[in-house]
């Protein structure tokens, strides 16, 4: 595939251009057209770049998903800058560390008001720009470089401390161009923005969508059942949906049980972030379900690499265990399943997939050790010097060239989407003064995988489980508070001093509490 | 599966490309195009330490050059 590298900030300054009056934002608030999106994204730009905002500086958007979120986002971009989404429910020392790790000075905020609260929480003096509060300035887009940093994401660590993983315009305009032309997206969409500020999959909902012209559909801020989200989708048009594939098989199994007319303008259901069984897209797509895309990929490789589509006939036959396949690169997107001499395996063995191509990031923002592990030198490539991503995933590849996914080489588990490490929850539990000894692992008996924490107290100062996990509660995000704590005398160990897991005992099931 | 990539006991390489990234690399495969060897044979360990030592700039090497500024 090729087109005329053009960044995303001026290709949906582009946009605003040639369609004005179009719907650009649509939220339960308002609308914002192309006009008024880019007049509101140049006054704060022109605000940023007073602060002294510019290319390479990670500016950060402390705003909810609506207006103030596109509005902040295109203001950084517009300014040269480079995007650090947080997430505003996210606890003070999460904030902290983020500021503290990304180096950050600026801030995005709607009001003066929230920038007070803000700099309280991160305890940081950040100069900030207000998405409502912008002066009217008509300054120019800047230029970025391909190379230019787009946005600074942190995900899970494994050590305890967020991994920022630093992402340039080429590797985003790749990304927003190859979905675009995958999704088949025009003028006409209308594509819901469910995904939360912090989470890259909502730069994956609204850039493709602003690049084409169409309208990024938002609605209210709390999380709605699928039941619920129906109407919703129906009410206000949507054509496209991003969800995240345990969320779309609760939806598809509801349709199964009590057959519906889906909403109508629904014309494709993108699924990802957790693995998903192929018995659901059977239901779906005997339901009546529109075209299902699922898509695979990271944070390190701008968010989706691989996409897979099953053919209506595919679906007949199927074990419906199966878990769905992570399909087949994007345009550019090179896959390799490696074994362990680094020689790509034959079809029908399992490997290790590596990612190559212009979806890959520059790398773990001040983290030159970490990012040198994992990107590495590329063998594979035609072109010299270029490097690759191991993904830590186990795949392998089938006789038709479609990768399966068969599971992480390490500890890595996705919470609610969210990528964990079981070090970093580790290291959240160990942070009790009590606990002495820890070890988490993550549960899979029911559909969404669990974290149970094993540990052991010092005999001096005894805990109970609750005030372990309301410690951890208090000061590490949602995903990484473990669903069990139980209190072992000490954690089973081999000879050699390494855990036994097989000697754990097994996390009970949850008794459903409100039902 | 274990990852050629994960192993302290093995002897590792720092390699080094045109964008000034760096890539642990294992010794005993050989060096992709485009890539020169900056330090090693070492353990891994002492790999990651040139590495933090020696990659400061993150940025690469030709946007620095475009650019033309001191960092950010």
């Amino acid at each position: 595939m090729t087109w005329t590298h053009t960044p995303v900030p001026l290709r949906i300054a582009q946009q605003a251009a040639r369609t004005p009056e179009a719907v650009a934002v649509s939220s339960p608030t308002g609308d914002l057209t192309y006009r008024q999106l880019d007049r509101r994204a140049r006054s704060l730009a022109h605000d940023l770049r007073s602060a002294g905002a510019g290319p390479e500086h990670p500016v950060l958007l402390g705003v909810r998903r609506g207006a103030d979120w596109a509005v902040g986002l295109l203001g950084i971009w517009y300014a040269g800058a480079a995007l650090l989404p947080v997430d505003l429910a996210a606890p003070d020392e999460r904030l902290r560390t983020i500021v503290a790790a990304s180096g950050t000075r600026h801030a995005v905020v709607p009001t003066h008001e929230d920038a007070t609260a803000l700099r309280r929480r991160c305890g940081a003096e950040l100069f900030w720009a207000a998405t409502r509060e912008a002066a009217p300035a008509d300054g120019p887009v800047a230029e970025v470089l391909p190379g230019t940093l787009a946005y600074v994401l942190f995900t899970s660590g494994s050590t305890g401390v967020p991994k920022p993983v630093a992402v340039a315009h080429a590797s985003l305009e790749h990304q927003a161009m190859a979905l675009a032309g995958r999704y088949g997206l025009t003028g006409e969409d209308r594509v819901l923005q469910f995904a939360a500020p912090a989470f890259d999959v909502s730069l994956e909902e609204a850039v493709p969508t602003w690049c084409t012209g169409g309208t990024a559909v938002f609605v209210a801020d709390n999380v709605l059942s699928p039941a619920e989200l129906e109407p919703v989708l129906d009410g206000r048009g949507v054509t496209v949906v991003n969800l995240p594939t345990p969320y779309w098989a609760q939806w598809a199994r509801d349709v199964d049980r009590r057959p519906r007319p889906l909403p109508a303008a629904l014309r494709l259901a993108v699924i990802g972030s957790d693995a998903g069984r192929m018995a659901d897209l059977v239901r779906w797509s005997a339901a009546g379900g529109p075209p299902v895309v699922s898509s695979y990929g990271l944070t390190e490789s701008t968010i989706t690499a691989t996409c897979y589509e099953p053919a209506p006939a595919e679906l007949a036959g199927r074990d419906g265990d199966a878990v769905i396949p992570i399909g087949v690169p994007l345009p550019d997107v090179h896959a390799h399943v490696l074994d362990a001499a680094l020689r790509e395996t034959p079809a029908g063995t399992p490997g290790e997939l590596y990612l190559g191509g212009p979806c890959l990031a520059r790398g773990y923002h001040g983290r030159p050790g970490l990012t040198a592990e994992r990107f590495v030198a590329d063998p594979f490539s035609g072109e010299p010097g270029a490097r690759m991503y191991r993904t830590g995933d186990r795949v392998v590849r089938g006789p038709d060239g479609t990768l399966a996914f068969l599971g992480r080489s390490d500890d890595q588990v996705k919470i609610r989407g969210h990528r964990v490490e079981l070090k970093e929850a580790e290291a959240a539990v160990a942070a009790h003064p009590a606990v002495r000894d820890v070890v988490v692992r993550a549960v899979h008996d029911l559909g969404e995988p669990r974290l149970a924490a094993y540990v052991a107290l010092d005999p001096a100062t005894p805990a109970r489980p609750e005030e372990i996990r309301d410690f951890v509660a208090g000061r590490a995000p949602g995903y990484l508070v473990p669903s069990h704590v139980l209190v072992l005398d000490a954690l089973p160990r081999t000879p050699g001093g390494k855990l036994d897991p097989r000697a754990l005992p097994a996390a009970p099931v949850p008794q459903p509490a409100h039902r | 599966m274990s990852n050629p990539f994960e192993n302290d006991a093995a002897p590792y390489l720092v390699l080094r490309n045109h964008e000034n990234q760096h890539s642990l690399w294992p010794a005993a495969t050989a060096v992709p195009a485009g890539w020169t060897r900056v330090h090693g044979e070492d353990t891994r360990q002492g790999c990651l330490d040139y590495v933090e030592a020696h990659w400061t700039d993150m940025r690469p090497a030709s946007l620095v050059a475009a650019l033309g500024d001191p960092r950010p």
